[in-house]
């Protein structure tokens, strides 16, 4: 995630654990996301800290009542931001029989106001099929961020359950807010081979470019590799639509990494699409090459497969490209020269 | 106001020293900061001695002596 996306996400979640609107906290969008995120942990830690002894007493007490009751109670009268600061106290396997007879919609209420790493075995022990419908109820209020900090915490086959009611551009928005991107690969890997397609197509449809090069950046390289596969032979629609977004808003780094993942022939349809050769492209992508050393030889393969136009183009840009030394742009010219 | 009064604020409301990053702000905006987690804990404070006394109704008169026990 871009690190002004991440500051944003931030700045969202702290100001629904501070009961404010998250434009009264703009002014933190100036700091470092990792720090916003610190002074969130340190809020949550404050909250819990300043109650954590009557919370803990009433955990106890409440083994003293049928779960049946202390369920009812949890609805009725303690709410679900008493109720998300309880959760992490109570015994694993009673909180989790408590939370089967509770209505759906107030555990999605319990879910936004949880701390997910307090109550982490209880996360891990509700049921597939309960955490699908939690999902469907999170989905329906694009809670993004609250099932984003979730994920780390459950087990396999309730991230397959809760994969499995989003559609492809939901998926791409919950894994761009995810927590733990260290879980990306593994949920990638959980999807039917043909739900990367989906998603490739719904980044294309719903402009969500940013989210899925993130996501491609998360992946092991044989996802990255398959991603990239999948990519090039979407519809000139959908690559269509990816130029563009990287022309709009600066992501070449990421496009020009994609293709360096791609086979000769993938990069190839790539490099014959129209909008290629759409004024500004071939030179956003040629100053893009020459910021990053990593990227610039892959301009080459990639110059390689453009018609002779484009080619003869990438040369004169890589000519009177400034700041470039010769050591670099000497070796580049010959072998454009030689194409 | 001096930053470090804001500063010092907010350090008292977490029970810990913030990011030194945070500095950054304005005074205002620390105290900012500090009145809104200094509200949120008086909130939550409220909304935890309102529950608590509601639940009683809910418990059958017979577990109401050994429950005041466990909160004590």
């Amino acid at each position: 995630m871009s690190e002004a996306l991440e500051v944003r996400a931030e700045v969202f979640k702290l100001s629904r654990l501070l009961a404010r609107e998250p434009e009264q906290l703009g002014y933190l969008a100036e700091l470092p996301s990792e720090d916003v995120r610190a002074l969130r942990e340190q809020v949550t830690e404050a909250l819990f800290a300043a109650h954590s002894g009557a919370l803990t007493r009433l955990a106890t007490a409440s083994k003293l009542l049928p779960v049946g009751l202390v369920a009812t109670m949890a609805q009725k009268v303690f709410g679900p931001v008493l109720s998300a600061r309880i959760a992490g106290l109570l015994e694993p396997d009673r909180a989790v029989e408590m939370a089967a007879k509770l209505p759906v919609d107030f555990l999605a209420d319990v879910a936004v106001e949880l701390d997910p790493r307090r109550a982490s075995q209880v996360i891990a022990r509700i049921p597939p099929p309960q955490v699908a419908e939690i999902t469907r109820e999170l989905l329906l209020r694009e809670e993004h961020v609250t099932m984003g900090r979730f994920v780390g915490h459950l087990q396999t086959q309730a991230v397959r359950a809760a994969v499995g009611e989003m559609d492809d551009r939901e998926l791409l928005q919950v894994a761009f807010v995810l927590e733990s991107k260290d879980s990306l690969s593994e949920l990638i890997a959980l999807l039917p081979a043909g739900r990367l397609d989906g998603i490739i197509d719904a980044a294309a449809g719903a402009d969500l470019w940013p989210e899925a090069f993130d996501l491609l950046t998360n992946l092991s390289d044989e996802q990255q590799a398959d991603f990239a596969e999948r990519a090039a032979r979407r519809s000139d629609a959908v690559l269509d639509a990816l130029v563009r977004c990287a022309r709009d808003g600066s992501m070449w780094d990421s496009v020009l990494r994609l293709t360096q993942l791609m086979s000769e022939t993938s990069r190839r349809r790539f490099a014959a699409l129209g909008s290629i050769q759409e004024p500004g492209v071939l030179e956003a992508i040629v100053a893009t090459a020459a910021l990053h050393p990593e990227l610039w030889d892959g301009l080459l393969p990639l110059a390689a497969l453009l018609p002779g136009e484009g080619r003869a183009r990438v040369q004169d840009l890589v000519q009177r490209l400034p700041g470039v030394e010769d050591s670099e742009r000497t070796p580049m010219l010959e072998a454009l020269r030689g194409l | 106001m001096e930053s470090e009064d804001g500063f010092l604020a907010l350090a008292a409301q977490l029970g810990a020293e913030p990011s030194a990053t945070l500095r950054m702000l304005s005074p205002e905006q620390l105290q900012d900061l500090a009145d809104a987690v200094h509200s949120a804990r008086r909130r939550q404070a409220a909304e935890l001695a309102t529950a608590s006394d509601q639940a009683f109704r809910y418990v059958p008169r017979l577990l109401r002596g050994p429950i005041r026990r466990a909160l004590a």
